[in-house]
C-alpha cells in the first residue's frame, strides 16, 4: 500500500494508466455474464431499501404518524429511495474477492509481477463508480420526474456536488475498510462473517437501514465520527438542500480525509504484514 | 542469476486435535508444530540454464520455487534471484522473471485469454509492437491462435496452460519458473508445450526452472537435474551425463508361457552377466544388466525358460532416479552436495 503512494509519486501517469487498464479488465469480468451483470450489477443494494419502504409505508398507518415525532411518510420514503440511489456508488463488500483469493493461493502469481497489488483493487474502485454512476445518474433523473414526490431531484447543482464528493470520498474509505478486511484472509480461517458483520455496522452508521431521523441525538451524534455517517446519512441531507448538512460539509471532509488517511495506513501494515506470513497455499 | 546459500524454510502449522475435547482445548490453547521444508539448501543457477527439479511429494520443490520467485521468505539462509534477495526484490527485477503455476490459473475465467494479456501487457510495460508480435508467434506455436477470443471456461486444461503460458512469456523474462505446467494434460499438448520451452530457452536464453513429476518432461526438456528429498539437495547434475549412465544398462522384460514350468531363478547364471533381477509378475521377470552383457543374456534366456514374449529396453530415467533416492548417488553422473 506504501508502495502505491511511491509508485504514484514517481510515475503518475503509468500508475494512473495501469488502473484504468485494471478497470477496464474488471468491467470485462462483471459483464462476462448478462444475467449476472444485471443482478449484481443493476438490482445490488435495492432489496433492502425496497423493504424498508413496505416496513414504511405498514408504518405509515400508526396514529403518530411514522415516526414519534411525526416525521411525515412522504419524506422518510423519500429518504430511503435516495440512500438506495447514493449507497450504489458505495464500494462494498462483494466487490472484492481478495480472501477468496488468499485461501486458494490465486493471488500468488501477482506477488511476483512489477506493480503494487493494490492497483486491481483501486481498478475494481473506478470500474464500480464509472459503471454505478451510469446507472444511479438516468434513473435518478427519470424517478424525480416520474415521482418527485418520493424520489426528489438535488436541490440545485452545488448540493449535488458536494453530496457527491463525500460520496465519493467515503467510498474509498469503505474500500480500503473492505480491502483490510479481506486481507485477514492472511491469518484467518473465514473472512466472510467477519465482512457481513462489519457491513452490517456499516449500514446502520451510515444511515442505510434506519432514517436518521428515527434516531436519537446522541446516537447520531456518535454515528457522526465514524465514515459510513458521511458517505451516505449526510449527502442524502445535502442532496435535498439541507442547510444544516451544507454547514457541515466542512466537517464530513475533515471526517472522511482522516479515516482515509487511517485506514491507508492500517490496510498498508495488515497487507505487509500478512505477505510475511503468506505461504503460497495451493501452488 | 540464482542462489541458494544454506536456504532453511520452517511452516508453522497448527495441530487440530480430534474430537470435542480437542476442539475446546484449541479455542483457548491452541497447539503448533513446525515443518521443515528445506533445509540448509545450497543451489547456484547460472543464466540460460534450463533446471528440472524434481522429487516425491513434500520433498521442498515448490517451497525452493516460492523462496526463489520471492512469494515467501526464507526462515533462515539466503536466497537471490539477478542479484537481489529474492524477497525484497524491485519492480526492475520482477519484469524480468515470470511464473507459471500448473494447478492455479491466473487468467480470469470468465472473459477470453486476450483481456487478460493486455492487462499484462500494461503490467510488464510491453510495448505494442512486441505485445502484438510475441502474441501472434506463441499463440502460432502452441496452436492457439483461434482461441484467443474465447472465454477460458470453454477451453481445454491444455488450451488453457497454452494461454498461461503465452501469458508469461509475453514481457520475454530472463528467467522463468513453471510449477508442474503440464499436469493434466494430453500427450499432445504435453510435447507441444515442452516443445516451446526448448525452443524459447535456446533463442533466448532464458534461464528456466522446471518442476514436475513427469520425469519425460525433465527428459525432454532440461540439461540438468536437481533432486530433492526431505528438503535437501541429494543430487545434482547434467541430465546428458545421467542418460549415458542409462544407455550403459538395459532393462529386460521376459514373459514366460503361462502353461509351463515355474523357472528356478536360482539355476540362472546372473552374477556372470552381471545382472540383477527388479521385478517379478506371475509370469513375468525383469532384469536389469549391462548392455555390452544383453545379447548374452538374451540368448541364456531363450536356453534356460519358456520364453513367450521378450522386450530390451533402456533402462528408464524413473528407475534410476529412485536408485538416487534410495542410496543419494549416481557412480560418475552427478554430485551429492
Amino acid at each position: 500500500m506504501s508502495t502505491v503512494a511511491f509508485e504514484f509519486a514517481r510515475g503518475p501517469a503509468r500508475l494512473s494508466r495501469l488502473v484504468l487498464r485494471a478497470a477496464a479488465w474488471e468491467l470485462r469480468k462483471v459483464a462476462a455474464f448478462r444475467a449476472g451483470f444485471w443482478l449484481k450489477e443493476v438490482f445490488r443494494n435495492l432489496a433492502r431499501p425496497l423493504v424498508m419502504v413496505c416496513v414504511l409505508m405498514s408504518a405509515s398507518g400508526l396514529p403518530q404518524g411514522v415516526a414519534g415525532d411525526g416525521v411525515s411518510l412522504q419524506h422518510a420514503v423519500a429518504y430511503m429511495v435516495v440512500v438506495a440511489l447514493l449507497e450504489k456508488l458505495v464500494f462494498h463488500d462483494r466487490c472484492l474477492d481478495l480472501s477468496d483469493q488468499i485461501f486458494q493461493g490465486y493471488v500468488t502469481k501477482y506477488f511476483t509481477m512489477p506493480f503494487p497489488y493494490f492497483v486491481l483493487p483501486a481498478g475494481r474502485f473506478v470500474q464500480h463508480i464509472v459503471l454505478q454512476a451510469a446507472i444511479v445518474v438516468p434513473a435518478w433523473t427519470v424517478l424525480s420526474l416520474v415521482v418527485p414526490a418520493w424520489c426528489p431531484p438535488p436541490a440545485d447543482w452545488s448540493s449535488a456536488a458536494m453530496a457527491l464528493c463525500l460520496v465519493l470520498l467515503g467510498s474509498a474509505c469503505f474500500l480500503l475498510f473492505y480491502f483490510t478486511l479481506h486481507a485477514l484472509a492472511f491469518w484467518l480461517d473465514v473472512v466472510w462473517t467477519t465482512l457481513v458483520m462489519a457491513r452490517m455496522i456499516a449500514l446502520f452508521c451510515g444511515g442505510m437501514v434506519l432514517p436518521p431521523m428515527f434516531l436519537p441525538e446522541r446516537v447520531q451524534a456518535a454515528f457522526a465520527w465514524t465514515f459510513p455517517w458521511w458517505t451516505v446519512a449526510v449527502p442524502v441531507q445535502l442532496a435535498a438542500g439541507s442547510s444544516e448538512a451544507r454547514a457541515d460539509f466542512g466537517r464530513g471532509l475533515a471526517t472522511l480525509a482522516c479515516w482515509l488517511a487511517a485506514l491507508s495506513i492500517l490496510a498498508a501494515v495488515v497487507w505487509a504484514r500478512g505477505r510475511r506470513r503468506y505461504a503460497g497455499s495451493g501452488m | 542469476m540464482l542462489e541458494a546459500r544454506a536456504l532453511r524454510k520452517v511452516f508453522r502449522t497448527s495441530v487440530r486435535e480430534e474430537g470435542l475435547s480437542g476442539f475446546l482445548k484449541s479455542l483457548v490453547a491452541r497447539r503448533h508444530r513446525e515443518m521443515v521444508a528445506l533445509e540448509a539448501l545450497d543451489l547456484v543457477v547460472r543464466r540460460g540454464e534450463f533446471v528440472g527439479l524434481i522429487g516425491a511429494n513434500g520433498a521442498g520443490k515448490t517451497t525452493l520455487v516460492k523462496l526463489l520467485a520471492g512469494i515467501v521468505p526464507a526462515t533462515s539462509g539466503e536466497a537471490r534471484l539477478l542479484s537481489r534477495d529474492s524477497f525484497h526484490l524491485r519492480d526492475e527485477e520482477k519484469a524480468r522473471l515470470s511464473l507459471v503455476m500448473g494447478q492455479r490459473s491466473q487468467l480470469w475465467w470468465d472473459i477470453p485469454a486476450i483481456d487478460s494479456f493486455h492487462l499484462l501487457r500494461e503490467i510488464y510495460r510491453v510495448p505494442r509492437a512486441d505485445f502484438e508480435l510475441r502474441l501472434a508467434r506463441f499463440a502460432e506455436r502452441l496452436e492457439v491462435a483461434d482461441k484467443l477470443e474465447v472465454q477460458l471456461r470453454h477451453l481445454s486444461l491444455g488450451q488453457r496452460m497454452k494461454m498461461e503460458i503465452i501469458g508469461a512469456f509475453l514481457h520475454d523474462p530472463e528467467v522463468v519458473f513453471l510449477d508442474e505446467p503440464t499436469i493434466g494434460l494430453d500427450l499432445v499438448s504435453r510435447e507441444t508445450i515442452r516443445r516451446f520451452l526448448v525452443e524459447h530457452n535456446q533463442q533466448r536464453g532464458a534461464t528456466i526452472i522446471l518442476t514436475s513429476h513427469d520425469i519425460e518432461d525433465i527428459e525432454a526438456t532440461c540439461k540438468r537435474l536437481v533432486i530433492l528429498e526431505k528438503g535437501r539437495v541429494i543430487h545434482d547434475g547434467d541430465i546428458v551425463a545421467l542418460a549415458h549412465e542409462l544407455t550403459s544398462e538395459r532393462l529386460i522384460e521376459v514373459h514366460l508361457e503361462p502353461a509351463g514350468v515355474e523357472p528356478d531363478l536360482a539355476l540362472l547364471p546372473l552374477d556372470e552377466h552381471s545382472a540383477r533381477l527388479v521385478g517379478r509378475g506371475q509370469h513375468s521377470l525383469s532384469f536389469i544388466l549391462p548392455a555390452a552383457r544383453s545379447q548374452a543374456f538374451v540368448r541364456m534366456l531363450f536356453e534356460r525358460l519358456q520364453v513367450r514374449d521378450l522386450a530390451v529396453e533402456r533402462r528408464p530415467l524413473e528407475d534410476l532416479i529412485k536408485q538416487i533416492f534410495a542410496t543419494g548417488r549416481v557412480a560418475g553422473a552427478g554430485r551429492k552436495p
